[in-house]
């Protein structure tokens, strides 16, 4: 087994304390430095302070679970933002992604939550197809110059092949619930912000 | 194939080996086998013949705590058995724990229940929050390793339950840490079980599993000999069966039965596999009636199947042994091992086991207070009347 098998997840809830700390006290400090010092601050107290014998971080895990690495990529990308003021990944490789986690979760949730007999999680134990797949589009991302996409597109199978998490199925490095949420909230807002500004040009 | 001229050769290079670290496994490595081979079923072919016996007892009859419940038996290496199952104040309280007990070979009784894991250490070592300890199914693996699968909630009732696994090497005195296992994509939560593993050729394990989230549906998880999850098919999908029994006929054949928690009247529910568990067929009906309760059975090395459920309509308070000859299309009500006339008395989750010198043991909740067993031999079936 791999050691790190809780020391990433534990992490990945130590960058969901940073993403949140940055979210909500990202309005009431404005200055960089001060703001990274306040999110650096809780992630300790989040990750090693015991609360009823487990940390905040634990507790999180307890909760919503471990996050794939693409949640942990975006979770990188936001932090990035909001705290150095630059971006990991461009604007529209992050909206493609999104936009491509929507229908591939609203068909992958239900079926393997056992609407029918076919089970698409199954394919996630010995990912052939599924490696052949992700290792395609991510060429393709590469040929058309989207450097970034593809990249993250190869590092569920890079995380998977090192067993960076406790799951032995693909699907897990690759999607989580919470990322489906993220994607159809943050496009949501996207189209709603899209729409704004079509009526001001109007 | 042409590139974007913006790309420079250090960074193409990185890529390619990006790409080659991601498509690793298919290039050098075999990746997990999948779905295991034929079944392990036992070769001998005649039943043992001796003077018809049954005896009831208790596994455990002071049980320490008020509520018991899922009890599960194994053989151990000297012949003795081994049982677990959980208990507490109730179904699903905090203070719940896994218990265990043991039947020394010639003893005429069980020793004294002793904890063997509760909320707190399996808290510890999954670095989670556990609120209570459930189902539980022993298995022997190889160089007679004795593993423990067993059903762990963080939040919310059953349907937020994951499995976890606990490996013994001393049959089952003392056990490693637990560790959890990934069955679901959703939050890895409402994967449970409650039937005995079948056996593969190549040492995988097959553990009969159930879903009770959103969906109420059955399948086999393939497990390798480290406990590690390689693979698993659905035997049923919806919202209406759960809690399989898988009864290998031969070594590719295979007949599930499952509890119905569809509407009333409930029925015993069939699926067939003609290639060891890979697949399986649309779940049906049999004339067996089921009252949303759980169903224990083994097939006899005369190829003869063994049915225990509740034969009634509702309720739980008459358990019953059935037999089929005919590889599960007809089954014959035999015997009784309980008929309370008060409804209210509740009789369940029976789990059965044939021990290598041929004597049935079963083990079954007795009232939420006792965990009963019973062991019996092939005359004592081939002899009864109902």
């Amino acid at each position: 087994m791999s050691m790190f098998h809780n020391a990433l997840p534990d992490l990945a809830q130590g960058l969901l304390i940073a993403v949140l700390a940055t979210v909500v006290f990202g309005r009431f400090v404005k200055d960089t430095r001060q703001r990274l010092v306040v999110v650096a601050v809780l992630v300790v107290l989040g990750l090693f302070l015991p609360v009823s014998g487990l940390s905040l971080a634990q507790w999180l895990r307890s909760v919503v679970g471990d996050f794939s690495i693409l949640t942990l990529v975006l979770f990188l990308n936001i932090l990035a933002q909001r705290l150095f003021d630059r971006n990991l990944m461009a604007s529209a490789t992050r909206n493609n992604l999104l936009l491509g986690v929507i229908p591939v979760g609203m068909v992958f949730y239900p079926l393997a939550l056992g609407v029918s007999e076919f089970d698409p999680y199954r394919l996630g134990y010995s990912p052939v197809l599924m490696t052949a797949i992700l290792s395609l589009a991510s060429i393709i991302a590469w040929v058309r110059a989207r450097q970034g996409l593809a990249i993250i597109l190869l590092s569920p199978l890079i995380a998977f092949n090192l067993h960076l998490l406790e799951s032995a199925n693909l699907w897990d490095y690759l999607l989580d619930p919470v990322l489906l949420i993220y994607a159809v909230v943050q496009s949501a807002f996207s189209i709603k912000l899209l729409r704004a500004r079509q009526m001001r040009a109007q | 194939m042409i590139l974007p001229k913006k790309y420079s050769t250090m960074s193409t290079a990185a890529y390619v080996l990006l790409l080659l670290a991601a498509v690793e496994p298919l290039l050098y490595r075999d990746l997990p086998p999948g779905t295991a081979s034929d079944f392990v079923i036992d070769s001998a072919t005649q039943l043992n013949r001796e003077p018809a016996s049954m005896t009831m007892a208790y596994a455990c009859e002071k049980c320490l705590v008020p509520s018991v419940h899922g009890a599960n038996v194994i053989e151990k290496l000297d012949g003795g058995l081994f049982a677990t199952w959980f208990g507490g104040s109730r179904e699903g309280g905090k203070d719940v724990v896994l218990w265990g007990s043991d039947l020394s070979p010639g003893s005429p009784s069980w020793s004294v229940p002793r904890r063997i894991v509760g909320p707190g250490e399996t808290q510890a070592a999954l670095g989670r929050y556990i609120k209570t300890i459930g189902n539980s199914v022993l298995v022997r693996g190889e160089q007679g390793r004795l593993w423990l699968y067993y059903v762990t909630v963080s939040v919310g009732g059953w349907a937020g339950s994951s499995l976890n696994v606990m490996l013994s090497l001393d049959d089952g005195q003392s056990w490693a840490a637990p560790r959890r296992l990934i069955t679901s994509p959703f939050f890895n939560i409402s994967t449970l079980n409650k039937s005995a593993a079948v056996h593969y050729g190549d040492g995988t394990i097959g553990l009969p599993v159930y879903h009770e989230f959103i969906g109420k549906f059955a399948e086999l998880l393939y497990l390798d000999n480290r406990g590690q999850v390689l693979d698993k098919a659905r035997i049923s999908h919806g919202r209406h069966s759960i809690q399989p029994l898988v009864l290998p006929l031969d070594s590719r054949q295979a007949l599930a039965l499952m509890r119905d928690t569809g509407p009333g009247p409930g029925r015993v529910l069939l699926s067939h596999s003609d290639d060891a568990g890979k697949h399986w067929s649309a779940d049906e009906r049999s004339a067996l009636p089921n009252p949303d309760s759980a169903v224990a059975g083994l097939r006899r090395p005369d190829g003869s199947l063994l049915l225990v459920f509740n034969d009634i309509e509702s309720g739980r308070s008459s358990l019953a042994l059935a037999v089929s000859s005919d590889q599960g299309r007809s089954w014959n009500t035999i015997k009784h091992f309980e008929q309370a006339k008060d409804g209210k008395s509740e009789f369940s989750y029976p789990y059965l086991i044939r021990s290598s010198n041929g004597t049935m043991h079963l083990l079954y909740t007795w009232n939420r207070k006792r965990i009963r067993h019973v062991a019996f031999n092939d005359d004592w079936i081939d002899g009864s009347k109902p």
